[in-house]
C-alpha cells in the first residue's frame, strides 16, 4: 500500500499516512487482519500529567511573606485585626486567581471561574461586614455571579466552538451588551427599589449594533477581503 | 562508579518531564518468553557492570552504583522512551521491555553511549537465543564472553585518557528551532522509515558522500525547506545545523563501554541563500573533514575534561551545580542545532543470530526543548531511520521523507500510531 500524496508505502493494514495523515483507499480486508502495532498500548493510556502540587506551595509560601508582616504589624499598632483583614482578603483572591488554573490535571474553563468567584464573593462578604453595609445580597453577588456567568459563557464559546474571530468578537460584544443591562437593573432594583433601566440603552444599542456589523462582515465574503486589503499592516 | 564526562550533564539536565534515554531494539523470529528474557538479563548484566546501575547522588556529584539483580523485563508501553521518573533512576537506570517478537533495552544516557547500548543489546540477545534455544555463537562482531569477568579496559572512562594537550572548544552560532505545536503531555509520535540500503549507499556515492554525510545533508536540506516556508525574510532566518555524534572509538584504541561519543554540528547558513542538495553535500562533507579529525577531538576532549577538574566546580556542592548545570544547558544546551541525527552504522551479528533476528531499531528519546530526534541503524541490508516528535504535526518527517522520495528512493513507513 502507499500514500498517494508522498508516495512512500505504508505498513500492511496502515488506516493513513503518518506524515500526511491522508486516509489509505480502498484497504483490503486481508491487510487490517495483517495490521500489527508497533505498541500494545494506545497513547496517552500512560504517564498522567503530574500535578501543580509544588507551584501552588510555592506561590502560597510567596504570599505569606507580605500576610505576615501586614497581620504583625497590624497587631503590634492595634492589638487586633483592623485593616490587614482587607490586604489579606485581597492576597488570598489573588492567590485563587493565580493557582486557580492549576487545580486538577486539566483544568475545566468552568471550574477555574467557579472558584474565581467564589474567592470574590466571600472577599465582598468580609468588605460588606467590615464595613457595615447591606448591598451585598441586593447587590454584590448577583452582580458577581452575573459577570463570571459572562465570562465563562465567552471562554467556553472560544475554546469549544472554534469560531472565526470575528463571530468570537461578535457574540463578546452581545454577552456585553445584554450584561450593561442587568447591571442598570440591579442598581434600579437595589438603591432605588424600582425595576427600570436608564443608561444601560446606550451602551446596548452601540454594542449590539457593533455585534451584528462583526456578524454582518464575516459572513460577506467581498466585504471581508475588501477591508483586509484596506486595513492590512 | 564515577559518571564519565559526558554523562555529566545528562542528571544536572533532567527535567521532571524529561529524562535523556535512548532506545535499542531487535525483533527475533519468535515470541519472546518474559522468563527466559529475564534469565538471559542475569547472566547479560553480570558482565556489564558499568550498565546495570543506578543513579545515586553524593555530596558533590551524582554517582553510578552497580545493582544487584537486573531490572524485570516488562512489556512495552504505547511509546518507545517514556518518561524515566527519579524514583527508576534511584532503583536502575535503565529498562528491558518486550513487545511479541521484540526485545528492547531503554538506556538513561548516562550509563552509555549508543555503541554501547548496542554492544549490550547484542549480548542479551546472544544470551536469549542460547537458553531458549541453544544456539550457540563465537564471541565476534560484538559478543562478548558472557561468563568471563569484566575487562576493566571497558569500565574505564575514555575521556581522560585520550584527552589532548591543548583545549580546544568551538565557539557556535544559535540555530533555528524547529516549531510545532506541543502534543499533549507525555505523547511521542514515532514514524520509522525503512530503506534499501544498497539504493540508499549508491545514491549517495552518486553524490560522492559517506552515507552519515548524505543523510545529514538531507536532513539539513529538509530543515532548510521548513524555514524557508516558515521565516520569509530572508535576514531574518538561523542557521541550519544537525548535530551528529562520533563516535570516539574509530579514532582512539578504546575498549570502553561507557560513554565515549562527541558531536559535530555541520550546517548552512540560510541568509546567504538557498542551497541545492550538492551545495549541502558538499558543505557537510568538508566541514566534517575539518572537524572530525583526532587531533581536533582530543583537544575538544581537553577542554571538557578540564571543566569536571576544575577544583572550584569540584567542591561546590551538588545543589548548586545541578542549578548551575541546568542555566547553562537551557541556554547553550540544544540550541546550538536544530536536531540531533545520530547514525549507529552497521549493527553486526555473528550467523548464527542474525538468521534469528528480523530487525533492528535505534530510537532516541525526546529532548527537553528540541521537537524532534532522529536515530538511524542499518542491519540486515535495511536502513532505519526512526523520527520521535513530540508536536502534532510531523512536519520534518513529511519534508524528510518527502526528499528521499523525490530522489528515486523507495522508503517504508511505519508508525505507532
Amino acid at each position: 500500500m502507499y500514500c498517494v500524496r508522498c508516495g512512500v508505502e505504508l505498513a500492511p493494514g496502515a488506516k493513513e499516512c503518518p506524515l500526511c495523515k491522508t486516509p489509505v483507499l480502498h484497504p483490503t480486508p486481508e491487510a487490517e487482519e495483517e495490521y500489527r502495532p508497533l505498541f500494545p498500548k494506545k497513547q496517552g493510556e500512560m504517564s498522567p500529567k503530574p500535578g501543580h502540587g509544588i507551584r501552588i506551595l510555592l506561590i502560597a509560601l510567596v504570599l505569606l511573606i507580605p500576610a505576615v508582616t501586614v497581620l504583625i504589624s497590624d497587631l503590634s499598632l492595634n492589638g487586633r485585626i483592623t485593616w490587614s483583614g482587607l490586604v489579606l482578603g485581597g492576597l488570598a483572591v489573588f492567590f485563587v486567581f493565580v493557582t486557580s488554573p492549576m487545580y486538577g490535571r486539566e483544568p475545566h474553563l468552568g471550574v477555574i471561574f467557579f472558584f474565581d468567584a467564589a474567592a470574590v464573593l466571600l472577599y465582598l462578604l468580609y468588605l460588606e461586614h467590615y464595613t457595615g453595609g447591606r448591598w451585598f445580597a441586593p447587590f454584590a453577588f448577583p452582580l458577581t455571579v452575573v459577570f463570571f456567568l459572562c465570562l465563562a459563557s465567552i471562554g467556553l464559546l472560544a475554546e469549544k466552538k472554534r469560531l472565526p474571530l470575528l463571530k468570537n468578537l461578535g457574540i463578546t460584544l452581545f454577552i456585553l451588551a445584554v450584561f450593561c443591562v442587568i447591571c442598570d437593573l440591579l442598581i434600579h432594583l437595589a438603591f432605588s427599589q424600582s425595576v427600570g433601566i436608564s443608561w444601560s440603552q446606550y451602551p446596548f444599542f452601540i454594542l449590539f449594533l457593533l455585534g451584528g456589523i462583526c456578524f454582518a462582515v464575516d459572513s460577506f465574503e467581498p466585504l471581508k477581503e475588501k477591508l483586509r486589503k484596506k486595513f492590512f499592516l | 562508579m564515577r559518571l564519565d564526562n559526558a554523562a555529566k550533564i545528562y542528571p544536572a539536565a533532567k527535567r521532571r518531564k524529561w529524562t535523556s534515554l535512548f532506545r535499542l531494539s531487535a525483533d527475533l523470529d519468535r515470541e519472546i518468553d518474559p522468563a527466559v528474557l529475564a534469565r538471559a538479563a542475569e547472566v547479560t548484566v553480570k558482565r556489564f557492570p558499568s550498565i546495570n546501575v543506578r543513579l545515586g547522588k553524593g555530596l558533590f556529584w551524582y554517582y553510578l552504583e552497580e545493582n544487584d539483580a537486573p531490572p524485570l523485563p516488562r512489556e512495552d508501553g504505547e511509546a518507545p522512551c517514556l518518561l524515566m521518573k527519579k524514583a527508576e533512576l534511584k532503583r536502575c537506570a535503565f529498562r528491558i521491555l518486550y513487545y511479541r517478537s521484540r526485545i528492547a533495552v531503554e538506556f538513561f544516557h548516562s550509563l552509555t553511549d549508543g555503541t554501547g547500548g548496542m554492544i549490550f543489546l547484542k549480548n542479551l540477545v546472544a544470551e536469549y537465543l542460547f537458553q531458549e534455544r541453544g544456539i550457540e555463537a563465537p564471541f565476534t562482531h560484538g559478543l562478548l564472553d558472557r561468563r568471563a569477568a569484566p575487562d576493566p579496559e571497558e569500565l574505564e572512562d575514555s575521556f581522560l585518557r585520550y584527552a589532548g594537550e591543548v583545549r580546544k572548544s568551538p565557539k557556535e552560532a544559535k540555530a533555528y528551532h524547529l516549531p510545532g505545536r506541543a502534543e499533549a503531555y507525555g505523547v511521542r509520535h514515532l514514524i520509522t522509515g525503512t530503506l534499501e540500503l544498497d539504493a540508499i549507499k549508491n545514491k549517495a556515492k552518486e553524490y560522492g558522500a559517506t552515507l552519515t554525510v548524505f543523510l545529514t545533508a538531507v536532513m539539513i536540506k529538509a530543515i532548510e525547506n521548513i524555514e524557508e516556508r516558515r521565516v520569509p525574510i530572508r535576514a531574518l532566518r538561523k542557521p541550519v545545523k544537525v548535530l551528529v555524534p562520533i563516535n570516539l572509538r574509530r579514532f582512539f584504541p578504546s575498549r570502553t563501554l561507557r560513554n565515549f561519543a562527541l558531536f559535530v554540528t555541520p550546517g548552512v547558513e540560510p541568509r546567504l541563500g538557498s542551497y541545492d542538495l550538492d551545495e549541502i553535500v558538499r558543505i557537510v562533507y568538508h566541514s566534517m573533514g575539518i572537524s572530525v579529525a583526532e587531533k581536533e577531538l582530543a583537544a575538544r576532549i581537553a577542554s571538557n575534561v578540564q571543566a569536571e577538574k576544575t577544583m572550584a566546580l569540584k567542591l561546590m556542592p551538588l545543589f548548586i551545580k545541578n542549578f548551575a548545570m541546568k542555566l547553562v544547558y537551557n541556554s547553550v544546551g540544544e540550541k546550538k542545532s536544530c536536531i540531533c541525527l545520530s547514525n549507529l552504522g552497521q549493527a553486526d551479528l555473528p550467523e548464527e543470530i542474525a538468521a534469528h533476528v528480523r530487525r533492528m531499531d535505534f530510537i532516541l528519546g525526546p529532548l527537553s526543548m528540541t521537537n524532534y530526534t532522529c536515530g538511524v541503524v542499518t542491519f540486515g541490508g535495511k536502513l532505519r531511520i526512526s523520527f520521535v516528535n513530540v508536536v502534532r504535526d510531523p512536519e520534518l518527517e513529511r519534508e524528510f521523507f518527502r526528499l528521499l522520495r523525490s530522489l528515486g528512493l523507495h522508503v517504508c513507513l511505519e508508525s505507532n500510531e
